[in-house]
């Protein structure tokens, strides 16, 4: 909770690291049911941009907000339609426990177990190295609790202490935060105090053993829609106002563009009956069969 | 949609589809269709290696103050644990005492016990809450005697000391919301009191202008620039407006001179501005700054602890707005009718309106 809140929207210096960018390809508009979702690596294909002497920035600072994405070649090798959804990198992990303070009793969280983070994530779990992160939740089969979420506050290694509850004789497993790195983390969440007009209704932050998807929000998703396409407003006008010659020896018919080199060539040639009445004038693209003695400079000069 | 980029690719932002040919000592330009260079690679791989488009990724910051894992709540130390006392003149040696701690207020502090310590020698549990007064009768004869509330919680023991003085006479105290001490009964602090008193005397001099800042510099900073002449502001009566060194008082107190006549240029001294007007018409000035001195500072007290509260305390802005018509001067003066008192304080009461000539 805190008074005088202020936002603004400020350009993302995340790293390629932190970026999980996902794929549909689709061959066009009509046909986009059945759709096969890839993941790109993101550090290898994302470039931040970076500053120079003549914006004011050093080469090593980065500039934020603009990234060059690369389409490997391998990936967008067809016309058609490519959506890119990009979006925070997803660290997949289980709750192990769920707990209190042992000092702070009203203070909950949860516990994370080091050893079931994925290796590339674990230099995120370390002293307030989540805060921020947003915590998503999994059922038991595998769906995700949808609308749900929660915000790490803070993170701190723990270790377990069993402690009496009051003057009774049970005891429960507590936590305190330790200096040194341990295997365990524990993490405090917002929200995770109940209302004070309903003492009673402790806000849900999670089950030991439930999986669990911690992403950072080091920027907001974005979805890019790349379209490859054969023909546009260029390859039009050079249709249109481009040089064109017909060779009237054999009928190749050729399209140049500004610079005049060769666009297109095509045979020109008539269709006739037995009778010899004409039945049709064709116009055949040749495709990769380029005569090239047909050089618009050869034919002018 | 801020989050949604189309972007499409086609001939024309695509040079890597013309090659060139040898053709009978000629280079000839052709055009491959986006078709075959998109498969036209090893494993049917795209030709178009280098192909990239830019992204925009932006961040919604939202600064939420102070995290705290007490999120939802925004709560006074001294509303945990806390009492009230007073006492009437016609019955001096009878107090009253209110236990304002917000028991109901939350629920971990809903099972703890109090105590009240008179500091006479007596003492009592108690379980009332405010409005129930408790009293208490003091011994006949002038004494301070200091009351403690003493909260047994869950984690610890809060205690708050307030002092008195019988007879009660007319109420004042110094320090109406006294010391709050927290004892932990766990960690490497545990049993060891802490305090924190709303007015600290600990320095020898309590006052914030005694403190050291480093919003002043020892050596001043050079502050300088073109302005407005204001060498009529200390024009003299007689044949000769200007003359070297002479103070112009304004208000009983020197308001500043001319310090050198030269054909060049002809330099000034107003209230610790120099001056120089040029023979251009150019006028520049320069003066020095310190930062913010400590006497632009105000000494008040701190009777919240931001932290204990949970959150950071609002920023508070203050402004003097001063709104002048035609300020043409860093340093021009906003005079009032009976401030005037030479002929340039006339041009500079008038804001330029007046157009006041003298005979040279």
């Amino acid at each position: 909770m805190a008074t005088g809140v202020y936002g603004t929207l400020r350009s993302a210096d995340v790293s390629p690291e932190d970026v999980e960018i996902i794929m549909n390809y689709t061959p066009s508009r009509d046909t986009t049911d059945n759709f096969t979702i890839t993941k790109l690596d993101a550090a290898s294909i994302l470039r931040p941009y970076f500053s120079n002497s003549a914006i004011g920035g050093s080469r090593n600072e980065i500039l934020g907000g603009l990234y060059n994405l690369r389409l490997p070649a391998d990936q967008f090798n067809s016309i058609g339609i490519y959506t890119l959804y990009i979006r925070p990198a997803q660290i997949r992990t289980s709750i192990t426990d769920c707990s209190v303070l042992a000092a702070l009793p009203n203070v909950k969280g949860i516990i994370i177990d080091l050893n079931n983070v994925p290796v590339q994530y674990r230099s995120k779990f370390v002293s307030q190295g989540l805060v921020g992160f947003r915590v998503e939740y999994l059922n038991n089969d595998g769906s995700k609790i949808p609308n749900f979420f929660r915000i790490v506050t803070s993170n701190f290694f723990c270790e377990p202490i069993v402690q009496n509850i009051g003057n009774s004789s049970i005891t429960a497993t507590r936590y305190r935060y330790v200096d040194g790195a341990t295997n365990l983390m524990f993490c405090t969440l917002s929200p995770s105090s109940q209302p004070t007009n309903k003492p009673n209704a402790i806000p849900f932050i999670g089950q030991p053993g439930q999986s669990i998807i911690f992403s950072n929000t080091f920027f907001n998703p974005v979805t890019l829609d790349v379209e490859i396409v054969e023909d546009d407003i260029k390859t039009l006008a050079i249709a249109l106002y481009g040089n064109q010659t017909k060779s009237l020896e054999d009928g190749i018919y050729t399209i140049y563009d500004r610079s005049d080199n060769i666009f297109r060539q095509y045979n020109l040639y008539e269709v006739k009956d037995d009778f010899n009445n004409l039945l049709y004038e064709v116009r055949q693209n040749r495709n990769n069969n380029i005569d090239f003695s047909k050089n618009f400079s050869n034919i002018t000069t | 949609m801020e989050n949604y980029y189309k972007i499409q690719i086609g001939p024309q932002v695509l040079d890597t589809l013309i090659h060139y040919v040898d053709y009978s000592g000629d280079t000839v330009g052709y055009y491959s269709s986006v078709t075959a260079m998109m498969s036209g690679g090893t494993s049917g791989t795209s030709l178009f290696t280098g192909m990239t488009i830019p992204v925009l990724l932006t961040q919604t910051a939202v600064d939420c103050g102070f995290y705290s894992v007490f999120d939802g709540n925004l709560l006074q130390q001294d509303a945990v644990t806390n009492f009230l006392f007073s006492a009437t003149t016609g019955n001096p040696y009878t107090y009253f005492f209110y236990n304002t701690s917000q028991n109901g207020l939350r629920s971990f502090i809903e099972n703890s016990s109090y105590s009240v310590d008179w500091g006479d020698g007596s003492s009592q549990t108690i379980s009332t809450f405010y409005p129930e007064p408790i009293s208490h009768e003091y011994p006949e004869s002038p004494a301070f005697y200091t009351i403690t509330l003493t909260q047994n919680n869950q984690w610890g023991t809060i205690s708050v000391e307030k002092q008195i003085q019988v007879p009660y006479t007319t109420a004042y105290d110094p320090d109406p919301t006294g010391i709050a001490y927290f004892t932990s009964n766990v960690g490497s602090w545990s049993a060891t009191p802490i305090s924190y008193a709303f007015v600290f005397s600990g320095d020898a001099e309590n006052s914030i202008e005694a403190q050291s800042t480093k919003l002043t510099n020892g050596i001043p900073n050079i502050v300088s620039g073109s302005s407005k002449s204001e060498l009529n502001s200390l024009r003299l009566y007689g044949p000769q407006p200007f003359l070297e060194n002479v103070p112009v008082i304004k208000n009983g107190t020197e308001y500043g001179s001319v310090t050198e006549i030269t054909p060049g240029y002809t330099a000034y001294t107003i209230q610790g501005t120099n001056y120089i007007d040029y023979i251009d018409g150019t006028t520049i000035y320069v003066t020095a700054s310190s930062g913010l001195t400590s006497d632009w500072l105000q000494a008040r007290p701190i009777v919240k602890d931001e932290l204990l509260l949970k959150t950071w305390g609002e920023p508070v802005v203050s402004s003097s707005i001063i709104v002048d018509r035609g300020k043409s001067s860093p340093f021009q003066t906003i005079l009032r009718i009976a401030e005037v008192d030479n002929v340039g304080d006339l041009e500079k009461y008038g804001y330029g309106f007046f157009n006041v000539k003298t005979d040279q």
